[in-house]
């Protein structure tokens, strides 16, 4: 059956932020970000990071740091180079608790 | 008339025509996020009527089939790009916008838009269907993948998102066939309204009220509904995703396993493919003497026989291969490996100018070149695109192996660690000459940076067989189709070159015709047979050697020769030109071996080669020699259908012609340091 653990992803939603704004970059695997500003000048690729989810507003899990990281927004993975990482700035939540 | 005219097994549709009198075809448009299993849906709804084409004038793909609904009543189904958003920021955006307010030429409006939501990730998909709904076009929600959401735990109450969204929710699993019948219904219902009756959804709550960004406001949308809507509490999905991707994804294990699956595909590519090859060598030799004996000797004969049936055989006999290949890669595909294996390759790549997204059409690559150039529309970047396009014919494709295995059969006959090496070093060799490239055109006509890597990493799954079976049908087709076009022209142009002008047989071949005649008389048929081979021999080597083929053969000549290479094999440079591994069957004409040795009795064919001298008494296919051809066939373009698609595929002549350009001048530079220094090392 369902090996669901329903204590496990509540949690993103309620994460509070902290008030300390990183860039994407800054962030380490398994910290939890509110995405404050998205400061893409090119129009194109904004568009793309905002249709994948990557948009103020939403916040988003580091599933692993490094260059491409892997995130976690809107419930699904993301690939991302450090190179449009760098141009996302979050609030950082407060570290999420541990689920395993 | 109907109701009059109206047969009586027909007799059902009698309502329906009274419903609607006027036939028309009924379009619905399919449009889902990628990874949403829109084209799982697409293929249990269409079957194999489905054809893959483009929408005019530009090169994004349109996948278009048919469905009966329960009366017989046939609708198209066109399969839209998967997209995240419909706001017309990319090409694909536009397009799939105006098919969806049925505003491309040439295609009717659609009677529904089905959108397929990825039921195990509501939120993000929820995105796109509420720009559709804002289209206030007829729309209908397919929640697809209900099985594994349900399976994860997650509990989607669907009328309270169909109150949410304005339209009816149909909850389905395209893999297992699950809900498809409803779905059909819900169909048959929308098609069967009057346009006018159609009901257009409206969305409970604005999605934008008076908000700034109208990204976030939507998202914030997606959220309100997805709670609403959700049963159960979110529950942790993906555990076991995030488990195989600490490998996979992994700096260096990662990299290790994407060889090793890739080693994988090519040893089935290259092991199943051998024997459905050799049924279609076969057939097609059986073909060649079945027609040839009912059409009387002469050009005609010819041309249809080694013209029409072999030039197209030639091509036909890589469909194993290719079918293999887009099987493996459809199967990739679904389970979620592929964008694992773009995530992996893109840290490599990016060094040289190349997006990891290229890695997909240079596998294909390794196939035929062609496949791998339609697969690079994945790239959404021109730049990245254009580097890709050019460099990619330099990947060793099955068209090579002929020349590679005769090279290797000159040189290392008897050494199968040596030859094994030499195929190696061949494939290094392209490979090599890509990444090189690649990185001179970032250096130089196209300088800037790849565009950065933002992808979405599906969960893993078990992929649908039927899925990649269909999708294999279909590119198989599209390789036969062009088979069937620009290949048998070019087959056809080759055949022409290599016949005409036509010359009378030489003093030797009418001596040998009068003495079979004598033998026949006599009644010595064995040996007349002997004689008239080695005549038919003779004669095609003669006529060949003063074709049109044959003269440009001698005009490059002194072209060629720093590259070790003598008229014979000029002849066999210039056949080849529009299909490569036409240098094989041409070499074989002019050693006078005749093309049927070189297949049934190769060990005869390359004894012959090694014999063959230069006019000074050196051995011709010296170890420069072989060594120079084989570097040339690496690198070369040799191949006419490829430079077709990359015409269509960059929409002009500039970068076919560049890109034969590039490759001529690299192939004759690398072709000639080869042999001057195999030569001295040799000598």
């Amino acid at each position: 059956m369902s090996q669901a653990n329903p204590s496990v992803n509540i949690s993103l939603n309620q994460l509070v932020p902290t008030g300390e704004k990183f860039s994407l970059c800054e962030l380490s695997t398994g910290q939890v970000g509110l995405i404050v500003e998205v400061n893409e000048p090119d129009q194109e690729q904004a568009d793309r990071l905002k249709a994948l989810g990557l948009c103020v507003g939403r916040r988003i899990e580091l599933l692993k740091a490094g260059n491409p990281m892997i995130l976690r927004v809107l419930g699904s993975r993301i690939g991302l180079a450090h190179r449009l990482a760098k141009r996302i700035t979050v609030d950082a939540c407060h570290q999420a608790q541990c689920c395993e | 008339m109907p109701g009059t005219a109206t047969p009586p097994e027909n007799h059902s549709d009698v309502s329906l025509q009274v419903l609607q009198p006027v036939r028309r075809e009924n379009v619905v448009a399919l449009v889902g996020n990628p990874n949403a299993g829109k084209t799982t849906l697409f293929n249990r709804l269409t079957g194999l009527r489905a054809k893959t084409g483009n929408f005019p004038g530009i090169t994004i793909e349109k996948t278009e089939g048919s469905m009966d609904l329960m009366d017989g009543h046939r609708v198209n189904i066109v399969d839209l790009p998967g997209l995240y958003s419909i706001a017309g920021a990319t090409d694909e955006e536009r397009i799939s916008r105006d098919v969806i307010l049925g505003q491309t030429p040439g295609m009717a409006k659609p009677a529904a838009v089905v959108v397929v939501l990825d039921a195990t990730n509501l939120e993000r998909n929820l995105f796109l269907i509420s720009q559709v709904i804002e289209l206030k076009v007829p729309t209908i929600a397919v929640l697809n993948m209900i099985d594994l959401s349900r399976r994860d735990g997650l509990k989607i109450d669907a009328d309270k998102l169909a109150s949410e969204l304005g339209c009816p929710v149909v909850p389905v699993s395209a893999r297992t066939g699950e809900g498809i019948e409803q779905l059909k219904q819900v169909l048959h219902l929308s098609i069967h309204q009057k346009e006018t009756d159609r009901a257009v959804p409206h969305l409970l709550h604005d999605t934008c009220a008076g908000c700034s960004c109208p990204y976030k406001g939507r998202y914030d949308w997606a959220e309100k509904v997805t709670e609403a809507c959700l049963e159960s509490s979110r529950v942790a999905v993906g555990r076991k995703t995030d488990r195989i991707d600490r490998i996979l994804t992994h700096p260096v294990a990662g990299i290790f396993g994407f060889f090793a699956i890739m080693v994988g595909v090519f040893y089935l590519i290259f092991s199943l493919a051998s024997v459905p090859m050799d049924m279609v060598d076969a057939g097609f030799g059986w073909a060649q003497e079945f027609v040839g004996s009912y059409i009387p000797e002469g050009h005609l004969n010819s041309l249809i026989v080694d013209g029409v049936i072999g030039g197209i055989g030639g091509v036909i006999i890589f469909l194993p291969q290719i079918c293999i290949l887009f099987f493996c890669l459809s199967l990739l595909e679904d389970t979620g490996y592929l964008s694992r294996a773009v995530f992996v390759m893109d840290r490599l790549m990016r060094h040289v100018g190349l997006p990891g997204k290229a890695f997909i059409p240079m596998l294909s690559a390794h196939a035929c070149a062609i496949p791998g150039l339609m697969a690079t529309r994945g790239i959404e970047d021109k730049r990245d695109r254009l580097v890709t396009i050019l460099t990619l014919p330099l990947l060793t494709c099955s068209a090579r192996l002929p020349v590679y295995a005769m090279v290797t059969a000159l040189l290392f006959g008897d050494e199968p660690a040596k030859a094994s090496l030499l195929f190696t070093g061949a494939y290094s060799l392209g490979i090599i000459a890509v990444l090189v490239c690649a990185f001179i055109f970032k250096k130089t006509i196209l300088p800037g940076q790849t565009k950065p890597l933002v992808l979405e990493l599906p969960s893993y799954k078990i992929p649908s067989l039927r899925t990649a079976l269909l999708i294999t049908y279909d590119r198989a087709m599209i390789f036969v189709k062009k088979a069937g076009t620009i290949i048998l022209l070019i087959s056809i142009a080759l055949w022409v070159l290599a016949t005409f002008p036509t010359v009378e047989p030489p003093a030797d071949v009418v001596q040998m015709r009068q003495q079979i005649d004598q033998l026949q008389t006599a009644g010595q048929t064995e040996e007349a047979d002997a004689l008239e081979y080695k005549a038919n021999v003779r004669e095609s080597e003669h006529a060949l050697e003063n074709s049109y083929a044959g003269m440009a053969g001698k005009l490059i000549e002194p072209i060629v020769k720093p590259l070790g290479f003598n008229w014979q094999i000029g002849v066999g440079v210039v056949t080849s030109f529009a299909a490569r591994e036409v240098i094989v069957s041409t070499i074989a004409v002019v050693y006078g071996v005749g093309e049927d040795v070189a297949e049934e009795n190769p060990d005869a064919f390359i004894d012959r080669l090694r014999e063959a001298r230069k006019p000074d008494g050196e051995l011709l296919f010296s170890t420069a020699t072989c060594f120079s051809l084989l570097v040339f066939y690496v690198l070369a373009m040799q191949c006419l259908p490829t430079q077709a698609v990359t015409r269509r595929e960059t929409g002009s002549w500039k970068w076919a012609m560049f890109q034969l350009g590039y490759m001529t001048v690299l192939a004759y530079s690398a072709s000639f340091v080869t042999y001057q220094v195999v030569s001295l090392i040799t000598a």
